[in-house]
């Protein structure tokens, strides 16, 4: 996930802090499928370390494991800003399965109708999930249950306006 | 211009507006060429009848006969038919150039007779078969217009042989016209005239800022989207204007088509003599006023009509709370033409023509009919908070009506005030009228109790039949008829007394006589004559004299003179001693006793009086017929319905635009399961409270401005309680009709198409 | 919920099975045949969205299910009561008591401030001013809109006038509340707000909602979701 880099950056940027602690507070605001693994917690770490963007300012060694205190870099801080700079590159996000069966169904003269009829269902049934769990979540929860919202949304209505076209696609497709 | 090409291609809708603004502007142009003819109907009337009043022209001293001159004389003078005047002539030409009087192609031949249209369809029609009787003459020819003074004169001309000009009846002329033209110099009449023509004109131009205004709020929300898209201030406003230019121009041209065509109606109206269509043109001036008006008008009503959009785009979408209204300055307007009225008919009143009174008075009139309608919204906001919120079409309506004024009242306000000011005038004027004319009274002083008073025909020559009295008593309606001669005596300068000469049968059916012998005199009290007075006899030839011989003293009056007209009654006998021949040389009359109740028994009376002498004249003059004081109120009546016809047309298409604008409201309200009866309940009130009210206000500023006109003009008070209640109850039954008119248009926005968004 | 309003007439409680029904309504405008064979069935205190394109004749269906507009052939069945046969009165006074009304836009009366809007359906049940308002005062500030009930809808925004809205469709205690696009013109934030209240409040009150909408993230607000294609319902969307 090219994104866990900076956003370690950006928590340590608070306050120091363990590793264990870290991973916890991502999970808390970003892991909305599941938690992280604390072998990816340490080895992105170790990356930062590497690179220069964190630093070790204290090891405490007690009954456990030894646990050490990371705190951002000046390096660091200037990565995070830069990366919050930098715009994502669009991906063309293309639904290419639903595409293929889409065109799929329309060459072999099968209802496509049907299929988006049937997708559509399936993504309205998530985004009623969603919405449920946002409305008993906090803000954090919220924001992140929107944004998936409005990419289901942005696929259905994709799935709509291809409903509407299916006539003049089944021409196109046919035409090929 | 964008405007304009909005205004005529803008679909169906904005068609129909421009259509509706077209017609709305054409009637008000329409009635204001009328009113800019005003002046030359007036001038033409009075031209013309300058040259008709052929007594007043006549020269003095008479002319000599000769070849062209041309004796004239009244024939039944004062007759009437069904009480409108009969005017006849009896003519006879002295020679071939003799000169024809105006509108008569040819002399009627003796016994031929040339009449008046009206009068030829009158001849026509077979109900009127006294009539026929009356003027049994052939008709020969009609008298063309510029010897009539309207279509509805009933005039004739009968020719005649063997006439006598004395200078009085029967008169000789070289020429006709030069008389002066006829002006309605009553000031008072002149002053009904002015209040009447601004009283009628207020509404003609309510009613054509109205119609101006036919599709505003549509208009109001294409021109907030064409601001919104960029158009500036100046813009915007030149967008209005042309959207409005296209409307006004066709409607000046239909209100000149509507104008041109509704002359001939104005022929039909039945006031006084009425007016020929062609006299009804425009004066140049006024007519370019209207020309210049009526365009200015619309378009200042259009631009301050679009101010708010022109200054916010937005403001069609979101209206701000309306500041409430304020009394002080909406009341300075009427006390302000107050003022002005009282100064104008000071001046007019005390003949100091410093400034012109008619200009004051006016503005004065314009004032504070305008600031009646300034005070309703200020009244209106009162009410509506003190009026309670049950029930609910109640509540809806109040704040309907807080949220905005109700222009469509103003119209009825004006027209409302302005007629129950003018009536009041009237009134005042009518009841100076009354009292100011000495009593023309009572015939019949003095006469035996229960009598009818005696009418009288006078001969002016000996009667064509051979025994008068037979014939007047033959018709039903003639109870008594009794032929007296008369003369005047004059005596010294200025004394004299009238002399009634009959034997003793005739002159005991006229009065309580002692008793009575050939020769004997009685005198009626006060006669100012003393026995051995003598007196010149007038209406003879050569002019004889008479010695008052002994009389008795009645002590009563005589039937069939007037109050306080002394009488000598002289049996012939006693007149012998003047001339054997001075009775013959009389004046012949007859003294009728009708019965008033009878039916058609002035008619039986005027036939049976042209058959003794066609050149008869009546005595006295008809009761009822018309004075311009009716006349005038028959005006302002029809004037009054036509504008209130004005205010309903107006109010109608505005209340229908303004529903529209509502339909939305109205479907949500109807899908939320509002009954019909608290929607149409709400229009009712909202209508029902303003006009309440308006009128109320228009009865309060009509009668108060009723007194200052009388108490300016100093003519006593005069209200008609009816006649006020009548005139506001079609003020509030012109807008009742308005909502009903629209109750339709409102019904169908109860349903639910109205939920489907725009 | 017990309903404090009492009531003469048997309420949909009394009977069993779904509280709204509607089987094969047909309805054409002029030439335009907005419906054909559209069916439904709303069950007790649940939300259901029509979602289709414009013009699939949603809108159309909404008013028929609400006795607003009578279909050409087909049967409603309120409780026990066939709208399409009932007569206008009934209708009418079914609207006023057992329904409530969110629309898109233009639907508060201008001239009302807006407390007296809300209390408007509860005057037109006959209720006197005073404890109509009263309780209008009470909703409005439930839906945090209190501060603008003495405002005229013009004077609020977008968001505060559709609650007020909101308010004016709940004041009744509607069985069915019958929402036409009610986000319709609002943004996302605002748009929320509004559903979030209006479905919060209809689960409190157990009240049913038809929710019209082309829009997925409002439709997944409701239960479960109907499809409305050439004035065809097409009943797919599984609820839970």
């Amino acid at each position: 996930m090219s994104s866990l880099g900076p956003a370690f950056l950006g928590l340590l940027e608070n306050r120091p802090q363990h590793g264990y602690d870290l991973k916890h507070v991502y999970d808390e605001h970003f892991a909305t499928q599941r938690p992280l693994a604390y072998g990816q917690v340490y080895a992105t770490l170790s990356r930062l370390l590497k690179n220069g963007l964190v630093e070790v300012t204290a090891t405490e060694t007690g009954g456990g494991p030894e646990r050490k205190r990371y705190a951002v870099t000046d390096a660091g801080v200037t990565d995070v800003e830069q990366w919050l700079g930098r715009p994502e590159s669009p991906a063309p996000y293309l639904q290419s399965a639903l595409y293929t069966k889409v065109v799929l169904a329309l060459l072999t003269g099968r209802p496509a109708e049907g299929i988006l009829d049937v997708q559509r269902a399936e993504h309205l049934q998530q985004m009623r999930e969603l919405t449920r769990r946002k409305a008993d979540g906090d803000l954090g929860d919220q924001l992140i249950c929107d944004h998936a919202l409005f990419h289901l949304e942005a696929d259905l209505r994709w799935l709509e306006l291809t409903a509407a076209r299916l006539d003049e696609l089944s021409g196109e497709v046919r035409g090929r | 211009m964008i405007g304009v090409r909005l205004s005529l291609t803008g679909g169906r809708e904005s068609a129909v507006r421009t259509c509706l603004t077209a017609v709305g502007v054409g009637v008000a142009t329409a009635m204001l060429l009328l009113a800019a003819s005003l002046p030359t109907i007036l001038d033409e009337v009075g031209e013309r009848s300058s040259g008709l009043s052929f007594r007043q022209s006549a020269e003095y001293p008479q002319p000599p006969p000769a070849e062209d001159t041309v004796l004239l004389g009244s024939a039944l003078a004062n007759a009437d038919h069904r009480g409108t005047p009969v005017t006849g002539w009896v003519i006879e030409p002295e020679g071939d150039q003799a000169p024809l009087p105006p509108g008569i192609a040819d002399f009627p031949e003796p016994g031929e007779m040339v009449v008046s249209p009206a009068l030829a369809e009158r001849l026509a029609d077979p109900d009127n078969d006294l009539l026929q009787r009356r003027l049994d003459h052939p008709v020969v020819g009609q008298i063309e217009e510029e010897g009539l003074s309207g279509p509805h004169e009933l005039v004739y001309y009968l020719g005649q042989e063997g006439m006598e000009a004395d200078g009085a009846g029967t008169v000789r002329m070289d020429a006709f016209g030069g008389g002066e033209p006829y002006r309605p110099d009553t000031p008072v009449i002149l002053l009904l005239g002015l209040v009447g023509t601004v009283v009628m004109l207020i509404p003609v131009v309510v009613f054509l800022s109205a119609a101006v205004r036919f599709g505003g709020q549509a208009r109001d929300r294409r021109l907030a989207a064409v601001r919104l898209m960029g158009a500036d201030r100046a813009a915007t406003r030149r967008i209005a204007a042309g959207e409005t230019v296209a409307g006004v121009l066709l409607g000046m041209l239909i209100g000149a088509g509507f104008f041109v065509a509704g002359r001939p109606i104005v022929e039909t109206l039945p006031i006084d003599d009425g007016v020929f269509a062609s006299d009804v043109v425009p004066s140049p001036v006024l007519a370019a006023g209207v020309a210049v008006l009526v365009p200015l008008l619309a378009l200042w009503v259009a631009l301050l009509a679009v101010r708010g959009v022109a200054v916010e785009p937005l403001g069609v979408v979101r209206r701000a709370e309306r500041r409430r209204p304020r009394l002080w300055w909406r009341l300075l307007l009427p006390v302000f033409g107050g003022a002005l009225l009282y100064a104008g008919l000071g001046s007019f009143l005390t003949g100091t023509v410093a400034v012109n009174w008619a200009v004051l008075v006016s503005v004065g009139l314009l004032a504070v009919l305008l600031g009646t309608t300034a005070v309703l919204p200020w009244l209106v906001d009162r009410a509506v908070r003190t009026l309670p919120s049950s029930p609910l079409s109640l509540q809806l309506a109040r704040r309907r009506l807080a949220s905005g004024g109700d222009r469509a009242v103003s119209g009825i306000v004006v027209t409302v005030a302005g007629a129950i000011a003018l009536l009041t005038l009237l009134n005042g004027a009518e009841s100076t009228d009354r009292e100011g004319v000495p009593e023309t009274g009572d015939p019949s002083v003095g006469a035996s109790a229960g009598e009818g008073p005696y009418q009288r025909v006078d001969l002016s020559k000996e009667p064509r039949v051979e025994d008068p009295v037979a014939l007047f008593e033959g018709e039903p309606a003639i109870e008594e008829a009794v032929a007296v001669r008369r003369t005047y005596a004059m005596v010294g300068d200025n004394g004299g007394v009238l002399v009634r000469v009959a034997d003793c049968a005739s002159l005991q059916q006229l009065t309580d006589l002692p008793d009575c012998e050939p020769g004997d005199v009685f005198a009626t009290p006060g006669a100012e004559v003393e026995p051995g007075d003598v007196a010149e006899m007038t209406g003879t030839e050569p002019p004889m004299h008479w010695t008052v011989p002994q009389y008795t003293e009645l002590s009563s009056g005589v039937a069939g003179a007037r109050y306080g007209e002394e009488t000598l009654l002289a049996t012939p006998e006693a007149m012998a001693s003047a001339d054997p021949e001075v009775v013959e040389e009389m004046t012949g009359a007859v003294l009728l006793r009708v019965d008033e109740s009878a039916p058609e028994a002035r008619e039986q009376m005027l036939a049976a009086a042209a058959e003794v002498d066609p050149t008869a004249g009546m005595e006295p003059l008809v009761a009822h017929v018309g004075s311009p004081l009716d006349t005038m109120k028959l005006m302002l009546l029809a004037g009054a319905i036509a504008c209130l016809v004005m205010v309903v047309a107006g109010v109608t298409v505005g209340t229908v635009e303004q529903i529209q604008e509502r339909r939305r409201v109205h479907a949500v309200l109807t899908a939320f399961g509002a009954r019909r009866r608290t929607l149409v309940g709400s229009v009712l009130w909202q209508t029902a409270v303003p006009v309440a009210l308006g009128v109320a206000t228009a009865c309060v500023f009509g009668l108060a401005l009723g007194a200052l006109l009388l108490g300016a003009t100093g003519l006593p008070m005069a209200f008609d309680v009816a006649e006020i209640v009548t005139i506001a109850a079609a003020g509030a039954g012109a807008i009742v009709l308005a909502t009903l008119l629209t109750l339709p248009a409102l019904l169908r926005t109860m349903r639910a198409d109205g939920l489907r968004s725009e | 919920m017990t309903r404090p309003t009492p009531r003469d007439r048997p309420r949909p409680e009394d009977t069993d099975g779904p509280l709204l029904t509607a089987y094969g309504l047909n309805k054409a405008f002029g030439l335009t045949q907005a419906l054909s064979t559209a069916s439904l069935s709303l069950g007790r205190g649940e939300i259901v969205a029509l979602m289709g394109p414009s013009g699939s004749g949603k809108s159309t269906f909404l008013h028929c299910l609400a006795g607003v507009v009578r279909p050409d052939a087909g049967r409603i069945d309120y409780g026990g009561v066939d709208l399409t046969h009932a007569p206008d009165p009934r209708l009418s006074a079914l609207r006023r008591t057992e329904f409530g009304f969110l629309f898109q836009f233009g639907q508060l009366v201008p001239e009302l401030p807006c407390v007296e809007n809300v209390a408007l359906p509860l005057r037109l049940n006959g209720q006197r001013r005073r404890p109509a308002e009263r309780e209008a005062t009470r909703m409005l500030e439930r839906l945090d809109v209190g501060d603008v009930a003495r405002k005229r809808p013009g004077a609020c925004s977008g968001g505060q006038g559709q609650r007020v809205a909101v308010a004016r469709a709940l004041i009744t205690r509607p069985r069915v509340v019958f929402a036409d696009e009610p986000t319709g013109a609002l943004d996302s934030l605002n748009g929320e707000k509004v559903l979030r209240l209006l479905t919060d409040t209809a689960r409190e009150s157990g009240a049913s909602v038809v929710l019209v909408t082309h829009e997925p993230r409002v439709a997944a607000y409701a239960d479960r979701e109907v499809i409305v294609r050439d004035g065809r319902t097409l009943d797919i969307g599984g609820g839970r």
